[in-house]
């Protein structure tokens, strides 16, 4: 990866509100053509970056880049090839979808009204365009949202919580698209609670608690980096205390003769030698990888001890 | 930025309110001339013949016009201010203002391109006020004088009537600012309406009683929207029931002191505008 593969850069972004700290520090990188999930619990601040992102709030501090382009000082060039979905998308509740579509198509970057029957249709709304907003369900509320966001074929796409009030099919559908998206080379930021989701459409994922990135990177990787191991070893008593004294593992739970440690499974190798180097050897060894979701509620549970990041 | 005034313009054009707002003006319109033309017709018993002569000037040209500017400017201060608050806190309400700016950030583009469109709105408004006032007036005049008689119609005439529908346009243009610069301070439809309107009666009250108070406290008035509107506007005594009292200041006076509450709104409202989160 390059710096010109660089579509987003936070650097030490901060806001605040009064006394009350949104964002703290924040240091993101999202490269060109990644599905970057954005994780957190609610009021960590994902929706705050992302409106920092989008120019809606003014940080307090720290600097945004876009396509290499400062937020502050670039931002309708930014804009031009940035598409986004916001929480509880706005359109005009007297106008039909068409005609919201054609109001914000007027003011985007180049676009005909071809692209907003393209979009219409991508959506499955094109049926349902000359209705008026007012009339429509959540999950159409939705799926105009997603059109207008597309309606630029723009490069980048921020999309908060896309599938909100959809139907399963529709998730589906949607889940598909963000798939799809992310194949043609566009790069998208995604912001949902739908964790097996994320899991399913991220390549790359930031968690943040109270407004702090605690993980970030490919998902596989911080599954990975989350896993468990199950080991059987010669002698499990030495092995439990060996283990128990290394400060890179988690927790080492004793099931009769198996071990289940908590611990990054790319560290196989170090707890081998580790035991080896005592006298201890692993007759058996399982990887079991961690789901997202699970390694989203440690994280970020609130009464949850900060640790020392263990990788 | 042209782009964003048609799609403003093309907001007000499909919105109902806005044609609600004209029936209403043509409703206003049609309730003004009628009613006085009836007290004109059959004047209530103890009326003197002396007080009737100036009401029918009021329904027959060239008065006429006066009366028609002056009525598209009260009753159009109040229309207007609806629409421009409604268009601009219903934004926030709507969260079509982060549609808006996730896609054009220009803080003051927004601003502005809305204020373009009302502009343009309240420019049509007054004309179509015209138009319904002048056909009104085409009645009275042929049921009072029994005869049309365009004498007076001379090209400074017309002149004087361009130059009335400049005033009453540059009088609806303050409350404008006021509704947008209320309805951006309190995100909200309801802050700008209740403001402005609110603003627009109490005064029309403080103003009596600051007259009546003599002293200092009557110099007040010189310093206040409604009051300096009324100078500014062709005297007659149709005014509405809101109409300032009292002596008035000069045209240059008034302009100069509305002059001054544009730029204060204007500048405040961008201000507020470029330096808010937008967060609804």
């Amino acid at each position: 990866m390059t710096i010109n593969d660089l579509v987003v850069r936070t650097e030490h972004l901060t806001k605040h509100y009064g006394k009350l700290v949104a964002v703290s520090d924040l240091n993101l990188e999202v490269h060109r053509g990644q599905v970057f999930g954005f994780l957190g619990p609610n009021g960590a601040g994902k929706s705050t970056t992302m409106s920092m992102i989008l120019g809606l709030i003014a940080p307090t501090s720290g600097n945004i880049e876009i396509f290499g382009l400062s937020v502050k000082n670039h931002l309708a060039d930014i804009l031009c090839g940035t598409g986004a979905v916001m929480e509880n998308p706005g359109f005009y509740p007297y106008l039909s979808g068409w005609d919201n579509l054609k109001i914000f198509a007027s003011i985007s970057c180049n676009v005909t009204d071809n692209r907003i029957k393209e979009v219409l249709t991508l959506v499955d709304l094109a049926d349902r365009a000359q209705d008026k907003f007012s009339g429509y369900s959540q999950g159409m509320k939705q799926r105009l949202a997603i059109a207008g966001a597309l309606i630029h074929d723009p490069e980048f796409i921020v999309l908060d919580e896309p599938t909100n009030g959809l139907d399963p099919a529709g998730m589906k559908e949607i889940r598909e698209l963000i798939i799809r998206l992310g194949r043609e080379g566009k790069t998208i930021f995604l912001n949902s609670h739908l964790l097996h989701e994320v899991e399913q459409v991220c390549d790359h994922v930031a968690i943040i608690r109270k407004g702090k990135v605690v993980a970030a990177g490919a998902t596989d990787d911080l599954i990975k980096r989350g896993g468990t191991l199950q080991i059987q070893v010669t002698d499990a008593d030495k092995a439990v205390l060996l283990l128990e004294a290394e400060g890179w593992i988690s927790s080492v739970t004793r099931q009769g003769e198996l071990l289940i440690l908590k611990v990054p499974v790319n560290r196989a190798v170090d707890i081998s030698a580790l035991l080896a180097k005592n006298g201890v050897f692993i007759s058996e060894m399982k990887t079991r990888d961690d789901s997202l979701e699970s390694i989203f509620l440690e994280l970020t549970e609130e009464e949850a001890i900060d640790r020392p990041d263990k990788s | 930025m042209i782009d964003q005034i048609r799609a403003e313009l093309f907001k007000l054009r499909k919105r109902k309110m806005t044609w609600i707002m004209i029936i209403v003006l043509a409703a206003f319109f049609c309730l003004i001339f009628f009613a006085i033309y009836g007290i004109t017709a059959s004047p209530p018993a103890r009326m003197p013949e002396q007080a009737l002569e100036p009401m029918r000037n009021l329904l027959t040209f060239p008065d006429a016009f006066k009366t028609i500017f002056s009525t598209a400017q009260n009753i159009g201060a109040i229309l207007l201010t609806i629409i421009v608050a409604s268009s601009v806190g219903n934004e926030y309400g709507w969260g079509t203002i982060k549609q808006t700016l996730i896609r054009q950030g220009g803080r003051y583009q927004y601003v502005l391109s809305k204020l373009a469109a009302f502009i343009v709105y309240a420019l049509i408004g007054i004309i179509i006020a015209f138009a319904i006032g002048f056909c009104l007036a085409l009645l009275t005049t042929q049921w009072i004088n029994g005869a049309l008689n365009w004498d007076f119609m001379t090209v400074s005439y017309v002149g004087e009537l361009f130059a009335m529908y400049g005033w009453t346009f540059y009088g609806l243009f303050v409350y404008i600012l006021l509704a947008i610069l209320l309805s951006l301070l309190g995100r909200s439809a309801i802050v700008g309406i209740g403001g402005t309107l609110g603003y627009y009666f109490v005064e029309s009250i403080a103003v009596s009683i600051f007259n009546q108070s003599g002293g200092w406290l009557a110099e007040i008035p010189n310093y206040l929207i409604g009051h300096n509107i009324t100078a500014i506007l062709p005297t007659t005594l149709a005014q509405g029931p809101f109409a300032s009292t009292g002596e008035l200041p000069s045209t240059l006076y008034a302009s100069i002191v509305l002059g001054i509450y544009c730029v204060v709104f204007l500048g405040v409202s961008l201000y507020l505008f470029k330096r808010r989160d937008i967060t609804a």
